[in-house]
């Protein structure tokens, strides 16, 4: 079933770490974080095929009200996609209800937003050039 | 595990309800039908558009009793109307709260809109950007559940704060003072963005139970609160073919829910209200019996195909349940959708009725009594919860003219079906009302009913107060506002 694969999906969204080396880097903005409590949890994706699956990279940073910046450094020129979110609660996931709402503020780069699930790698994916890039994303 | 997995998906997706592609509907022909229909017939000002903040001194006529003291809390939809852009259901709307303050011979009215997140992000961009009840829009993304939440149906004095309420998200927290919007609700940090429905009960204990579902997500969900608003118990019970449910009544053992047969229909582009299918051809209507001591399910019962909203009251009888339910031949739901567009909705005879439903356990058995015709609105008095009543207050339609207005206040006797009414006439457009007890009332009718009713022609909106055991003489005591308040779908009195 399409919508339960989709979930299944987006409870898995922020699942491994990557790693990687190269030139760019990408300063990631996360704004709209609601409270100091906890932790934003960033994951970068570079294809279509591993997004929301498998992170080319992944950062986390103590929670902070308003915005809290990351970086990621080294990065291979070429088009990425990130998941955020805020685990207000520390305990490592991103929290459904349980009648399966999302309970934890969320947020995919260009804000972008699916329909019934997460957006496509497409709707969420962006440049960093050789020279570096900076991103926000609002988890509003 | 793998069956948690599948619901938790079915909730997920459900709380995606009108994220896909499709043109926003709320559209600028509504709004000009409307408009239209309205500058010839005053009566529609019962679904315009509010404003914004309201505050005012009613204007008293007659005798208010002196120790009729307190806050009647109400709420209803306020905006329908953003960009030139009309919403399709009466049910959109974004709830606007309401509070009558009685006492030392005054009336006070207050009215703010509940600053729901929705409410202040179409503000900002001056157009609805999320899909509503009976409208399709999504030109913006939703995140879950409480991104729609109008919070538009109820308002619950409890527990010192009072709380909007809606039926598919939080209890949205006001400020009983100003009626500000404090914020969303969560009674236990994992019960946040959890439905929490517009008609808890509080029983006599001062503690509360109220329900909550997802349409298509076939899970009810229990909750019981004590007195200081601690989630005590809950329970997730499941119940197939769960598409709308709006209401419920509690009695001494048992929680009844009256489930009528809507199938939902997968049709993204549809709005919620149209995704929900008339299916009483070939499904019944069925009263769910869930044991108050386990929350687990009793017993199921069918019954004739038929639309509903709103339940009174129910008790044990013996080896029976009984309670009262109004129900609707056929499909209730796109009627309220009607005004919308400024098409009066028509009276017909039978349509509607209030009955008595006896659930017998051991033959498997709903019997039904007729109580009242074309009604809505049902309450009882608020000592009587869960226990045995024998009166239920139901706004009723006089039938006078081809129109269905609700015009009449009626207090049922439940056991010889003999109604004490008072028609309030052409021009009036009556609201629910609410039993008030005296101080150490000694029956239900030791007390008032209170009410709210929109005196269309003069466009103003007043509050009534009726004796409970005399409602045939009329309202003794009228608070005539200088201006058209919103209409409220319920309320509750607070005493001081």
């Amino acid at each position: 079933m399409t919508r339960h694969t989709a979930t299944a999906l987006i409870a898995l969204l922020f699942a491994a770490v990557g790693a990687s080396a190269s030139a760019a880097d990408l300063t990631i903005t996360v704004e709209g974080v609601a409270s100091a409590d906890g932790r934003l949890m960033v994951a970068l994706y570079n294809s279509a095929d591993t997004f929301r699956r498998k992170p080319y990279a992944a950062r986390t940073a103590p929670a902070s009200p308003g915005a809290v910046t990351l970086e990621v450094k080294d990065l291979p020129a070429g088009d990425y996609a990130l998941a955020v979110y805020h685990d207000a609660n520390g305990n490592g996931k991103l929290d459904m209800n349980a009648v399966g709402m999302l309970v934890e503020d969320y947020a995919f780069s260009n804000n972008a937003m699916g329909n019934h699930s997460a957006p496509s790698y497409e709707a969420a994916r962006f440049q960093v050039p050789a020279g570096g890039a900076a991103v926000s994303v609002n988890l509003r | 595990m793998n069956q948690r997995r599948q619901f938790l998906s079915r909730g997920f997706a459900l709380a995606a309800v009108g994220m896909c592609a499709g043109p926003a509907r709320a559209d600028s022909e509504t709004f000009r039908l409307f408009h239209q229909r309205l500058e010839r017939d005053p009566r529609l000002s019962f679904y315009a558009d509010a404003a914004g903040d309201l505050d005012g001194e009613a204007l008293v006529w007659g005798s208010l009793p002196r120790d009729l003291n307190g806050a009647f809390f109400r709420n209803g939809p306020g905006r329908f109307e953003l960009g030139g852009e009309r919403y399709h259901h009466w049910f959109d709307g974004d709830g606007f709260a309401q509070r009558w303050r009685i006492g030392g011979g005054k009336v006070v009215h207050r009215g703010r809109f509940v600053l729901t997140k929705k409410l202040e992000e179409e503000g900002k961009a001056g157009r609805f950007l999320y899909p509503a009840f009976g409208t399709q829009i999504n030109r913006r993304a939703m995140k879950n559940n409480d991104t729609v939440n109008v919070a538009n149906t109820n308002l619950l004095p409890f527990n010192g704060s009072v709380y909007a309420l809606w039926e598919g998200g939080s209890a949205i927290e006001l400020d009983p003072e100003t009626l500000a919007t404090r914020g969303v609700k969560a009674w236990r940090a994992d019960l946040k963005a959890m439905p929490f429905s517009a008609h808890p009960k509080i029983d006599p204990d001062g503690g509360l139970w109220n329900f909550g579902n997802a349409p298509g997500g076939d899970r009810l969900v229990i909750y019981r609160l004590n007195a200081a608003g601690e989630v005590t118990r809950t329970a997730i019970v499941p119940v197939p073919q769960l598409n709308m449910v709006h209401d419920f009544v509690v009695s001494g053992r048992h929680l009844i829910f009256l489930v009528p047969p809507y199938t939902m229909l997968g049709d993204p582009g549809l709005s919620l209200a149209e995704r929900l299918r008339w299916d009483g051809g070939a499904r019944p209507l069925r009263a769910v019996v869930i044991d108050k001591n386990t929350l687990e399910l009793r017993q199921v019962f069918e019954m004739p195909a038929r639309s509903i909203f709103h339940l009174g009251n129910a008790f044990e009888d013996g080896a029976c349940t009984r309670l009262d339910a109004v129900l609707h031949e056929g499909d209730i739901l796109p009627d309220p959708a009607l005004p919308m567009r400024g098409e009066m909705r028509q009276y017909h005879e039978g349509r509607s009725a209030t009955v008595q439903i006896t659930l017998d356990y051991a033959s498997g058995q709903a019997r039904e009594a007729r109580l009242f015709g074309v009604s809505e609105f049902p309450r009882v008095a608020p000592q009587a919860v869960s226990t045995r009543h024998r009166k239920l207050a139901v706004i009723g339609a006089d039938g006078v003219g081809k129109d269905l207005i609700l015009n009449t206040v009626n207090l049922i006797d439940t056991d010889t079906g003999k109604a004490d009414s008072y028609a309030f006439g052409a021009g009036w457009h009556v609201e629910e009302h609410v039993l008030v007890p005296r101080r150490g009332a000694h029956s239900e009718t030791d007390g008032y009913l209170v009410g709210v009713a929109q005196d269309t022609r003069r466009g103003q909106t007043v509050l009534t107060v009726f004796d409970a055991h005399n409602i045939k003489a009329g309202p003794r005591a009228l608070a005539r506002l200088s201006y058209r308040a919103p209409v409220c779908f319920h309320g509750n009195f607070l005493p001081t």
